[in-house]
């Protein structure tokens, strides 16, 4: 009953905050669109990358030739958008105008390419009588970064296309192929940043608003106040927390909506996942126990949160990769038990299991923080030192 | 049980390294009641009352609570006190109601929520947020959050420090009030007009130990002090002359009847056709005690 007195009391309080709200609730909310629409799109650039290529034939395309350069023209994936051209002139005006990135003219002869085919049969002495020679292909770009790379592009596919010509016919039919390894799943920014916005949203509660919190009480006297009603203190710690863990869920639960319009990863709504998420709220509330325990004034409190928040976000590889930064940071990333929970919670959604050290490095830290705490808590919560 | 005194304090002492807080202090605290302990700031008033009131433990005394000693300030005798600290804060963004009501779901027995905000005056801020509050206002809450227990015994500690005038009158009404409920009040002040008005028994403290207690015109008749009176007259002031006069015109008198005094005084003007002008009569208080005490002003 107390209890609920103090939960009520702390959460319409809390809530009545706008930086509790803000920072805790719309924040990650905002940062998660604000990141998945810009990152992304930076990571899908690539899918998008559309050059223009312009075609000439000097004269229609036969036989394999043509097949071979219709399925390449029309192949999915190829970052080609081709339109042919009937007047050469015209194609490379385009070029220089930067109407197109690269105008490619296939010359009369070069439909004798079908004859190469000969060779890979044995059939090299009509290849030989029929001398074949082609040729070049007639290639213009200008001097626009995407005209190069449809150059390199449009090379790469025209080696390839010669390799598949030398090798036709070498392969034997009998031949047994299998996949060998995972099959990675397609990398989505989203899904890749969902576990850190979730953790930014705990964290943020974690670290500000239980400790500050709770030096809030101490310096203005309220958990004096309530010492001199018949109120324990352990009620006093389960009301102020729950009403901390209200604001936890919540923050949770909007992310949740929002992962859902973004379509993230359906494995985040598993029993796995939520249990391993379960587990790391559990962890990021005892950080802020274990920073309650040593800053007892809302000023100290507030600025070595703030330290050790952006710290344990910018280091734990909540949004890159912190394998590659220099050792002596590394080593507080190793050091740093988020790091280890946004892990588990990627390779849940990449659907690997969740290694021991995503468990046990967290652990250690919780059972650090919870002895410190379970050792200042009358300290904490009592007004006589 | 029958018991005369809510609070009996034995030889109380409570030190902090080198600072002797409290030292050796004994009380009785009479049921039904106001006893106010008096005392400049750092005296060990507050040390005293947040010993009473469980929020500090003593180093050596004995304390009773309704006639029984008791070890601490346990939940059973928290559910019978009301406390108003020296800086009361709540959680800032709840209204009155909240506040208040927050308070009586701490005991086990409350009283109804609105008639304690009709009570204290608040109804017009019923639904305003803590931080909106005047200094006056918020001292009100604390003091209805004090009493939403229906205690027996209330603490108020220094209830008026930093209020107006008026608002010190409006809190000292409500005193008044519950101690026209019957409710045993202990209260400390450094203001001495404060503990006049408002106490049946003073005790005066002063580092750490009691040097003065009783009624306050108990108190005041102990220091044989006379009663001074100050005027002065329109004109032909030398029929005055057996009195003090200072630069200013203003003849001044002690005397210890002041009745008698003061038909001297009026009785000489009038055969003199005189008119006395800014009359001014200034009793002993519990200040002069306790600058007879202490040879310090209780400010100091």
């Amino acid at each position: 009953m107390k209890i609920k007195e103090l939960f009520t009391a702390y959460t319409k309080d809390s809530f009545r905050q706008f930086e509790t709200v803000f920072w805790a609730i719309v924040f990650p909310s905002l940062f998660f669109i604000f990141f998945v629409s810009i990152f992304e799109n930076a990571f899908n650039q690539e899918n998008d990358f559309n050059l223009k290529a312009g075609i000439y034939y000097e004269k229609p395309l036969t036989g394999i030739n043509k097949m071979t350069f219709e399925s390449v023209f029309n192949a999915e994936g190829i970052p080609f958008h081709f339109s042919e051209y009937t007047d050469k002139e015209k194609g490379i005006e385009d070029v220089k105008k930067k109407d197109i990135d690269i105008f490619i003219v296939f010359p009369e002869n070069f439909d004798r390419l079908n004859l190469k085919n000969f060779d890979r049969l044995n059939l090299k002495f009509i290849s030989d009588k029929l001398n074949v020679n082609i040729d070049n292909l007639e290639i213009y770009t200008n001097y626009t970064t995407d005209s190069q790379y449809a150059y390199k592009i449009f090379k790469s596919i025209t080696d390839e296309i010669n390799i598949a010509i030398k090798n036709k016919g070498e392969l034997k039919e009998n031949f047994r192929s299998e996949y060998i390894g995972t099959q990675e799943k397609e990398f989505r920014y989203r899904d890749y940043l969902f576990p850190s916005i979730l953790l930014m949203g705990i964290l943020t509660i974690s670290f500000f608003n239980i400790p500050i919190g709770m030096a809030e009480n101490i310096e203005k006297g309220i958990i004096k106040r309530f010492s001199v009603t018949p109120l324990r203190g352990s009620d006093f710690f389960m009301g102020f927390m729950l009403s901390n863990l209200l604001v936890v869920v919540l923050s949770i639960i909007v992310l949740y909506f929002e992962g859902y319009l973004l379509k993230i990863e359906p494995i985040v709504y598993s029993f796995k996942f939520l249990s391993f998420l379960f587990y790391s709220i559990i962890v990021c509330v005892s950080f802020g126990l274990l920073i309650a325990s040593f800053f007892k004034k809302i000023n100290t409190a507030a600025v070595f949160g703030q330290i050790a928040y952006q710290m344990t976000i910018f280091l734990s590889g909540f949004y890159f990769d912190t394998k590659a930064t220099p050792w002596i940071i590394r080593w507080y990333v190793y050091f740093n038990p988020v790091t280890y929970m946004v892990d588990g919670m990627r390779n849940i959604i990449n659907g690997n299991s969740v290694g021991l050290q995503n468990l046990i490095v967290p652990a250690i830290w919780l059972v650090v923080s919870l002895t410190v705490f379970s050792f200042s808590f009358k300290r904490v919560m009592h007004y006589e030192k | 049980m029958d018991y005369t005194n809510s609070i009996e304090v034995h030889n109380l002492k409570k030190y902090y390294k080198d600072t002797k807080a409290v030292d050796g202090i004994s009380l009785s605290i009479e049921k039904g009641k106001v006893t106010a302990i008096l005392g400049p700031n750092g005296a060990g008033k507050t040390t005293t009352v947040e010993t009473l009131e469980g929020l500090r433990k003593a180093d050596s005394g004995e304390i009773y609570y309704f006639g029984e000693k008791i070890k601490e300030v346990d939940e059973k005798i928290k559910e019978k006190i009301g406390v108003q600290l020296q800086s009361s804060t709540f959680l800032s963004n709840l209204t009155v109601y909240e506040t208040i009501k927050t308070f009586a779901g701490l005991y086990k027995k409350s009283l109804d929520v609105d008639k304690i905000i009709i009570k204290f005056n608040l109804e017009e801020k019923k639904k305003s947020k803590i931080k909106n509050l005047s200094g006056g206002q918020q001292q009100r809450v604390a003091l209805a959050c004090a009493v939403i227990n229906d205690p027996e015994i209330v603490f108020l500690d220094e209830p008026t420090t930093g209020l107006d005038p008026q608002a010190r009158r409006n809190l000292w009404t409500a005193i008044e009030e519950l101690k026209k409920d019957g409710k045993t009040v202990v209260l400390t002040t450094h203001y001495m007009e404060e503990a006049e008005y408002l106490s049946d028994k003073i005790y005066i403290v002063d580092h750490g130990k009691i040097i003065a207690e009783g009624k306050v015109n108990e108190l005041v008749k102990t220091i044989n002090m006379k009663s001074v009176i100050n005027f002065s007259v329109n004109h032909k002031s030398e029929i005055f002359s057996e009195y003090q006069k200072n630069e200013d015109g203003i003849f001044k008198t002690e005397t210890s009847d002041i009745e008698k005094t003061l038909v001297e005084i009026y009785e000489k003007a009038r055969k003199n056709d005189l008119t006395i002008e800014n009359l001014s009569i200034r009793n002993p208080n519990l200040e002069d005690v306790f600058l007879h005490l202490t040879g310090r002003k209780l400010r100091d």
